[in-house]
């Protein structure tokens, strides 16, 4: 049976208990928000996949069963679904409305000095990336997972997982190199 | 690539490992750590780290924010609502469980009282043959006086 961390509190808030849900929120929602904020680069969308996140937990935590998946997996799982949602809508609406000419407003990271705008430079090379190699780096990088939890999280062997790391990571070389040349 | 256990690493793999996972040692398998950190301490393997701890110092300047209060209310507005629901729920369930008891009592008494109490009257009396009612000494008696 596989031990789950937040096993507890998960009973707590199928119980209905706020204390439970308040220490939910004040764990996971920083977690689940970076995920967002990296596999979307756009924190108001982000904010809106997290709490959908939050209340898909609320919804289903009674059926919750301890010994399957991790509920971290789990979570994340649902969060990273719904970024997919609004990456294929991104997409959809690019193909059904081509821009006609380009944006003149400025880059949301103009004006940006210092560590913000290098902050940014990370996450825009990490856009550039194709999203499974960005969702294998945001797991294992950012989001701290073991290879076997970021594994389970892709539902995927720990092999692919490794290949889609190296992929992503030479790519992301690539991306650096052709900014540096700039 | 995963399944090295704790063989001996030949630099391939510790290639193979160091560009999956990087140049930071905590982020390398466990099962892998110490074969991979008898290769890290060779020449050719500092090498490779210190190029991986490029990429790596690159991908830590990415920073994250706390989240924004407004959005920590929304979400725990959100739970306060799913309680709400759920004690309303809770009180109906309850209200429907106590008619449903009531329900339940009132079949179970009928169903009692139908298997208990005494059939219906027979309306043929008790002395009634298939030739016609066989009168009693007593009645006998009565009808010759």
């Amino acid at each position: 049976m596989i031990e789950d961390p937040d096993g507890e509190l998960v009973k707590g808030v199928a119980a209905g208990d706020p204390a439970a849900m308040r220490t939910m929120v004040a764990r996971k929602l920083p977690r689940f928000l970076a995920l967002a904020n990296r596999m979307l680069a756009d924190p108001a969308e982000a904010e809106d996949v997290v709490q959908e996140t939050f209340l898909r937990i609320w919804k289903h935590a009674g059926g919750w069963r301890q010994g399957r998946a991790r509920f971290d997996t789990w979570a994340h799982r649902v969060t990273i679904n719904l970024c997919y949602d609004r990456l294929r809508k991104r997409r959809d609406v690019l193909m059904a409305e081509p821009p006609e000419q380009m944006d003149q407003a400025p880059l949301p990271d103009a004006g940006l000095t210092g560590r913000e705008a290098e902050s940014r430079r990370v996450d825009k090379a990490l856009l550039g990336l194709a999203p499974r190699q960005r969702e294998a780096i945001i797991l294992v990088y950012y989001q701290d997972m073991s290879n076997q939890e970021a594994a389970n999280v892709m539902q995927i062997s720990v092999d692919a997982l490794e290949s889609l790391l190296a992929r992503g990571r030479r790519a992301l070389q690539k991306i650096l190199t052709g900014d540096d040349d700039e | 690539m995963s399944n090295d256990g704790k063989q001996d690493m030949d630099l391939e793999r510790f290639r193979a490992l160091v560009e999956a996972y990087g140049g930071d040692r905590k982020r390398w398998p466990e099962d892998r750590r110490e074969a991979a950190d008898r290769v890290a301490a060779t020449e050719a393997g500092r090498a490779l780290v210190r190029e991986a701890c490029r990429l790596d110092a690159f991908l830590a300047l990415s920073a994250t924010s706390l989240p924004p209060a407004a959005l920590t209310g929304r979400i725990l507005q959100s739970a306060d609502k799913r309680i709400t629901l759920r004690r309303r729920l809770q009180r109906w369930l309850v209200g429907a469980g106590l008619v449903g008891v009531g329900l339940a009592g009132g079949l179970t008494g009928a169903l009692a009282v139908a298997v208990v109490a005494p059939p219906p009257q027979i309306p043929i009396a008790d002395t009634a043959t298939a030739f016609g009612n066989i009168m009693t000494e007593a009645e006998i008696a009565q009808e010759i006086q």
